[in-house]
């Protein structure tokens, strides 16, 4: 728990810091990830150019955003459900709490498992994950 | 049934042909990237295997890091915060029995001769008789018991608030701990703000019932705001101490505060 708490921390803060959310996060429309989700289907998606998200990773990285803070404040209420009477109400009681928390775990491995299978088919990519460029 | 037994007496010439056609498709590159994954999947599958809590230093850490848990817990746990009461129509129906051994080995406490111990840092360290401890102001609250394994369940216990009794026993509460010695060979601890907590109680009654034997006859301590293993049944002893006094699954690895 503490290790994703520090792992987050210190990614929202450099990219906050740098201003890389904004740049490589946005403008993004619900036609460009349609475009690019339809021409990744087809084997036609361009990995040209590999400092840039597409706008179906982009996409991806908004919903696992989400997801993970979702999964953080869910595990809080089973943690201490004392301590945290409003995130214990927002999740609908300890018992939903659960289920919430239970859910995104799932989402979470869904992308966990689709971002593998994306990086088997397009290995060169690998680098650039690490290396950012 | 006889071409199964000509494949066992040795390797088929066709099925030879197959791999080597199979391994001319295969670039040699590729061949080789096989393998590598192949091996890092062998080497996972091996680490699986591998106790590595065995281990000493894993064992520090995991310590470490469960104390640290205990620090963090203390510091956000806010007295004035209570544990949600329920309707008595939500009331978990059978309550779950839980213990460290079957139902069938309930320990039974003959409440006529029964004796709470009191010891430590406290001012009166007379016994008392459950007669004595039902003539105590009696409160009823109906909240979850939330289990480390996973389940929780709503139930309505009855008694006496705990920080009333430690006044009236004298306990000096700057303390830091209190610990619990009981019929069954359980024991455990707690910190002294969770035992003045408003929702803490020496558990009489279950549902308006005297305390049955399977939930802890003749008294639990009842705490909301801790995981189930932390509200020791059966209790014949209470103390003070500053020396923390650890429990029974405390002592085998369980987080101590163990807040819920």
């Amino acid at each position: 728990m503490w290790v994703l708490v520090l792992n987050g921390l210190i990614y929202l803060g450099c990219n906050g810091a740098t201003g890389r959310v904004l740049r490589q996060f946005w403008p993004l429309s619900p036609r460009e990830i349609l475009h690019d989700l339809l021409a990744a289907l087809k084997g036609k998606l361009a990995h040209a150019d590999q400092t840039k998200y597409n706008a179906v990773q982009k996409a991806a990285c908004l919903f696992v955003w989400a997801d993970l803070l979702l999964l953080v404040l869910s595990g809080l209420v089973l943690w201490k459900n004392v301590q945290f009477p409003i995130l214990r109400e927002l999740m609908g009681g300890y018992e939903n709490a659960r289920r919430v928390h239970f859910i995104s775990m799932a989402a979470l491995v869904a992308f966990v498992m689709v971002h593998l299978a994306m990086l088997a088919l397009v290995p060169r990519t690998f680098l650039a994950m690490i290396r950012g460029r | 049934m006889q071409k199964l037994f000509s494949i066992r007496r040795g390797p088929d010439p066709r099925s030879e042909a197959i791999v080597r056609d199979a391994l001319k498709e295969m670039p040699a590159p590729a061949r080789r990237l096989f393998m590598q994954r192949g091996l890092t999947l062998g080497g996972l599958a091996m680490l699986s295997g591998c106790a590595i809590t065995d281990d000493d230093s894993v064992q520090k850490v995991l310590t470490t890091v469960s104390r640290f848990n205990d620090r963090v817990q203390a510091a956000i746990f806010d007295p004035a915060n209570m544990a949600p009461a329920y309707p008595d129509s939500m009331i978990t129906k059978p309550f779950p029995f839980n213990a460290f051994y079957g139902e069938s080995e309930v320990k039974q406490v003959d409440g006529a001769g029964y004796k709470l111990e009191v010891g430590g840092m406290v001012a009166d360290k007379t016994p008392w008789t459950l007669e004595r401890l039902a003539q105590l102001p009696q409160a009823s609250q109906t909240t979850r018991h939330i289990c480390v394994e996973g389940w929780s369940a709503i139930g309505k216990w009855g008694g006496v608030p705990f920080a009333e009794f430690l006044k009236r026993v004298g306990a000096d509460t700057t303390a830091r701990y209190i610990g619990f010695k009981c019929a069954d060979d359980y024991y455990t601890s707690i910190d002294m703000p969770t035992a003045l907590h408003a929702q803490t109680r020496m558990t009489l009654s279950f549902d308006g019932q005297v305390l049955p034997a399977k939930y802890g006859y003749p008294m639990k301590l009842r705490m909301p705001t801790k995981l189930g293993y932390k509200n020791p049944k059966h209790i014949t002893a209470i103390f003070v101490t500053n020396t923390n006094p650890g429990g029974y699954w405390e002592d085998q690895g369980y987080n101590w505060f163990g807040g819920s």
